[in-house]
């Protein structure tokens, strides 16, 4: 039902909006001259972009670069980057700019955006313009994580997955030789080290998104296929629960709060492990604590949660645009840019032939940290794609947070979780 | 023209550019708003679907909605009088003749100027359960604070001190512009008098200083209600331990804006709305009873 | 003694208001690995003075200043003047329709501004200004704030003044600039300030608005050391720090006009 109302509106939109003066620029001076030569994709006329991100400091500096090299490559191109702040901000200056049909050309997306602004034929499918080699060269989970209904309707940029990260002087002093890789293990571990020295064994963050991890990894499903229904309130979710609750009442795992950050604890030795993004890794620069990471421990199987933004092109841009918006994708997510991508910001290389590149292979032997994320990938998961979710997980996490402090029992938690789940499931699909 | 008509005519020509630009960037955006809340509206496809009172039905029965209007008006209740008490106080001592006035006005301004961002850290920090200054503090003198940020209880505590830290130079400010505009030779009268300390503060300054009294009474009203900024620093984004921070704009932000329901976010502004025109009627209503009794 | 009283508990007040600043201060000056620590210290060692360049590097933060003050300039001289004409003529001008229209500003104050962002860009983008000074400065060029602030004040002037500026022909506007101005320099002054600040600070309006770094203000600047998973706490501090200064000057200035029972001369 919803794809074929998406189908209907791709066609009402693209019809509307094609011969608007509604340009990517929405009123940049500077692109007044790629508007006009919008008729024709002639790659002699100079075309400006406008691609709104989301990349603070030194990930913008790496972007920009990335960026003017590309402009060197296709001197008849301009990128205009525009740095929005937060993931949130980003959000609402897109929200803003679709009401009022002043799309950028390129923007990051977070796939739950993605998803309404699928549904809302708001985007280019990119099966054309993205060539089927480099398609299928997609680390597959992100490729699917791209794909709606099979078409490709965006590209992986900033992409992360969770590891183990451990403090080495740690584990050695609670005579553990190697890190622990299954459930059993890290919490084995986690109460010897809470034993010997003191401190948690691992950083934990009491939020939804840890249940959701757990769950996957008890083996259980987030929804049911037609992500009508809350599909969690199994064993696994029960398992799930009763994993974290044991952690904290042992004292073998510390509950941060919202407000902090997992690396941070890391970094002042809180805790002596903890699961988080690899994007973490270039916040732990303590000089004193000495750390590696591991793949992520596995339950009754192994589940590897990812994140990060997709790159999408507005279909109100111009056919000009358009062509050179894909030239530009086709470019950030090249072998050679992705690996100078993954080395400079610590995100992971989006290709699978990367992995077996002689660069990236001599760059991981001196940087090993960053080689272990990608062999985990074939475990990796994502979240549902649904904005409806959103604050319903804010509201799961309150219940986590409810069952930890001894509030109430796992059962009624699981019961409440999928509760709030199918309501909002509910909401969603009867407000869209 | 009439006299009447020549005044009402002078008034408009002098009101002409605000009404103008408060129609055009206020006014018609809120009564957009006031329209939207009666449909179901993602803020991106072009259609709406009308659905009449639903919103507003559905909000009343989220008991999650309850819980945002007792925290808010508990937020409301604490802050306002702790603020307003705090600053007229503080606007008192800088309005005296004393040495480094410069620097203690300017000192007690600062929070105001500063970027929330980076103060907001700097209160996580405080506020910290094992590592905080606060718990510092409270370890010499013998006792053991709590996990402030992680304890529900102490939620309003966190919000309000917060929002004190932050606005109090800028109602010490709007006091000390009140103190500033209560004319010297009231003072000397009452002087003759025989009055001082006390006495001259409740029967000069206190009913000299009501207009600006009323108006960051109303003011610090409004703003509280719409507390929403202490909440999303404090607790990275989240509404606090157990829902404790859940105020109605957050819930309003959340609710609605993240979850694409422009529609329902809007009806929950409409209702905050109320309660905030309910809760200034009332103020001006005591505030003419007052004036006419003294 | 009552003096000593006073010192004592402005002390205390400054003590409480300060104290964040200090921590905001020395994080500033700490290397990164020492930011975060079991046992924080206020004294940095070393002194990492290299946070302040690192900091404003990191973004165009000269740019970024010369747009804050000009947007902010632009809309609090508009808003004082706008405001104060506004003001005058709902404090002292008899008009039809004048209780309600003050109502009905004072009513725009109580709905949250968060629901205006969409409706507004989407009347700028129909004015085309997206991505201009116009753009982000037209919309906040008055606040119902400054009208009722100075309403008040307005309000409690002895009517002598406006009576005998009525008897000697003069336009109201010519009163207000000329007679109340002088007489209400603190109320301008406050009512400036804060304008100036809340515009200064303003973060969501000009990232939704502009399409460019020349346009961009100072808060804009501050969003580059926070990421989704990690702070550069001791660069935002030390950004923090020195966004925070020009601000803490004009307040310098503008509250020299604030004197202690400041004597009206003409009032009678």
């Amino acid at each position: 039902m919803a794809t074929a109302t998406a189908v209907v509106m791709c066609t009402l939109m693209a019809t509307g909006c094609g011969d608007e003066e509604t340009g990517g620029g929405g009123g940049v001076p500077m692109t007044k001259s790629a508007n006009s030569s919008g008729q024709a994709a002639s790659t002699a006329q100079p075309v400006t972009i406008t691609f709104e991100e989301s990349m603070p400091g030194k990930l913008g500096s790496e972007l920009q670069k990335l960026t003017n090299e590309f402009e060197k490559q296709n001197p008849n191109v301009h990128v205009q980057l525009i740095f929005n702040g937060s993931y949130s901000t980003l959000e609402q200056k897109l929200t803003a700019a679709i009401a009022s049909n002043t799309e950028p050309t390129v923007a990051q997306v977070e796939e739950t955006w993605e998803t309404n602004y699928v549904q809302n034929g708001l985007i280019e499918p990119l099966d054309s313009v993205i060539p089927k080699s480099t398609q299928n060269d997609l680390i597959p989970i992100w490729r699917q994580d791209s794909s709606y209904n099979g078409k490709l309707m965006s590209v992986p940029f900033n992409k992360s997955a969770y590891v183990l990260y451990y403090n080495v002087d740690d584990l050695k002093k609670a005579g553990i030789s190697s890190p622990p890789t299954t459930w059993n293990q890290l919490e084995q571990d986690a109460i010897k080290i809470q034993k010997k020295e003191g401190i948690p064994g691992l950083g934990l963050q009491g939020n939804y998104y840890t249940f959701e991890m757990l769950l996957k990894q008890a083996g259980g499903q987030i929804l049911n296929a037609s992500n009508t229904k809350a599909a969690f309130n199994s064993s696994a979710g029960l398992a799930a629960l009763d994993f974290m609750k044991r952690l904290v009442d042992e004292h073998a795992a510390k509950v941060i709060g919202a407000n902090e950050y997992l690396s941070d604890g890391f970094n002042t030795n809180e805790y002596a492990m903890d699961l988080d993004t690899v994007a973490a890794m270039s916040f732990i620069n303590n000089p004193n604590i000495h750390w590696k990471v591991a793949p992520l421990p596995k339950g009754a199987t192994y589940a590897v949660p990812t994140a990060g933004l997709n790159l999408v092109i507005f279909n109100a841009a111009t056919p000009a645009q358009k062509a050179a918006a894909a030239k530009y994708l086709n470019f950030l997510i090249s072998v050679p840019s992705t690996i100078e991508w993954a080395e400079q910001t610590g995100y992971l290389p989006v290709r699978q032939s990367v992995l077996t590149n002689p660069a990236w292979t001599s760059y991981i032997k001196t940087h090993p940290n960053q080689g272990v994320a990608p062999n985990e990938l074939k475990y990796a998961y994502f979240s549902p794609r649904l904005a409806s979710l959103y604050s319903a997980e804010q509201e799961m996490t309150t219940q986590i947070g409810n069952m930890l402090a001894g509030r109430q029992t796992p059962q009624v938690t699981l019961q409440n979780m999928a509760n709030i789940t199918n309501n909002a499931l509910a909401q969603g699909n009867s407000g869209q | 023209m009439t006299l009447k008509a020549r005044r009402t005519f002078t008034a408009y020509m002098m009101l002409v550019p605000t009404l103008i630009l408060v129609a055009v960037f206020t006014l018609y955006p809120i009564l957009e708003s006031f329209v939207i809340s009666f449909f179901h509206w993602d803020m991106i496809s072009p259609h709406k679907q009308f659905v009449g009172l639903q919103n507003y039905l559905q909000i009343f029965e989220d008991p999650l909605f309850h819980r945002a209007v007792i925290n808010t008006l508990l937020f409301v209740i604490l802050y306002v009088p702790i603020v307003m008490a705090l600053g007229l106080a503080v606007a008192l001592l800088l309005n005296a003749r004393i040495r480094f006035r410069a620097f203690f006005r300017t000192a007690i301004f600062l929070p105001y100027v500063t970027s929330i961002a980076a103060t907001g850290i700097i209160w996580q920090w405080i506020f910290n359960g094992q590592f905080g200054l606060l718990n510092d503090l409270l370890r010499q003198i013998g006792i053991q604070g709590p996990d402030w940020l992680n304890t529900p209880q102490d939620t309003m505590i966190c919000l309000v001190t917060l929002s004190v830290w932050q606005s109090l130079g800028y109602v010490s400010v709007l006091f000390l512009a009140g103190l500033q505009n209560i004319s010297r030779e009231y003072y000397e009268a009452a002087r003759v008098d025989g009055a001082h300390g006390w006495r001259l503060f409740r029967h000069v300054t206190w009913p000299l200083l009501s207009p600006t009294t009323f108006f960051v009474l109303l003011m610090s009203t409004i703003e509280a209600f719409k507390v929403f900024l202490p909440v999303y620093v404090l607790y990275g984004a989240t509404d606090g331990p157990n829902d404790s921070g859940l105020t109605m704009l957050y819930y309003m932000f959340t609710e609605g804006f993240s979850d694409y329901r422009m529609g329902y976010a809007s009806a929950s502004a409409y209702i905050l709305f109320v309660i905030i025109l309910a809760c200034t009627l009332l103020q001006m209503t005591l505030q003419r009873r007052v004036h006419y009794e003294s | 003694m009552r003096k000593l009283l006073v010192y004592a508990a402005l002390l205390v007040v400054t003590l409480f208001v300060l104290g964040p600043f200090i921590w905001m201060i020395s994080t500033s000056l700490k290397p990164a690995g020492e930011v975060l620590s079991a046992t924080p210290s206020l004294w940095p060692h070393p002194f990492e003075w290299s946070n302040y360049s690192t900091a404003w590097k990191s973004a165009p933060f000269g740019r970024y200043f010369l747009n804050s003050l000009l947007i902010s300039g632009v809309e609090t001289a508009f808003d004082l003047t706008f405001g104060a004409m506004a003001a005058y003529a709902f404090a002292r001008l008899e008009f039809v329709g004048k209780r309600t229209l003050f109502l009905a500003l004072l009513a725009t104050l109580m709905v949250p501004g968060e629901l205006l962002l969409i409706p507004n860009y989407i009347t700028v983008a129909k004015l085309h200004w997206v991505s201009t000074y116009q753009g982000i400065i037209v919309p906040w060029l008055v606040s119902v704030f400054t009208i009722f602030l100075m309403r008040q004040f307005f309000l409690s002037m002895p009517s002598e003044i406006f009576e005998a500026a009525e008897l000697d022909g003069l336009h109201p506007v010519r009163t207000l600039f000329q007679i109340v101005m002088p007489l209400t320099k603190p109320v301008w002054i406050t009512a400036g300030l804060i304008k100036f600040i809340g515009s200064w600070n303003s973060f969501l309006w000009v990232v939704v608005v502009s399409n460019s770094q020349s346009l961009d203000t100072v808060p804009v600047g501050l969003m580059n050391f926070t990421s989704d998973v990690g702070t550069e706490y001791n660069q935002l501090m030390a950004a923090a720090t020195f966004c925070m200064v020009p601000l803490a000057i004009v307040f310098l200035v503008g509250q020299r006009y604030f004197v202690e029972g400041i004597a009206r001369s003409g009032i009678r």
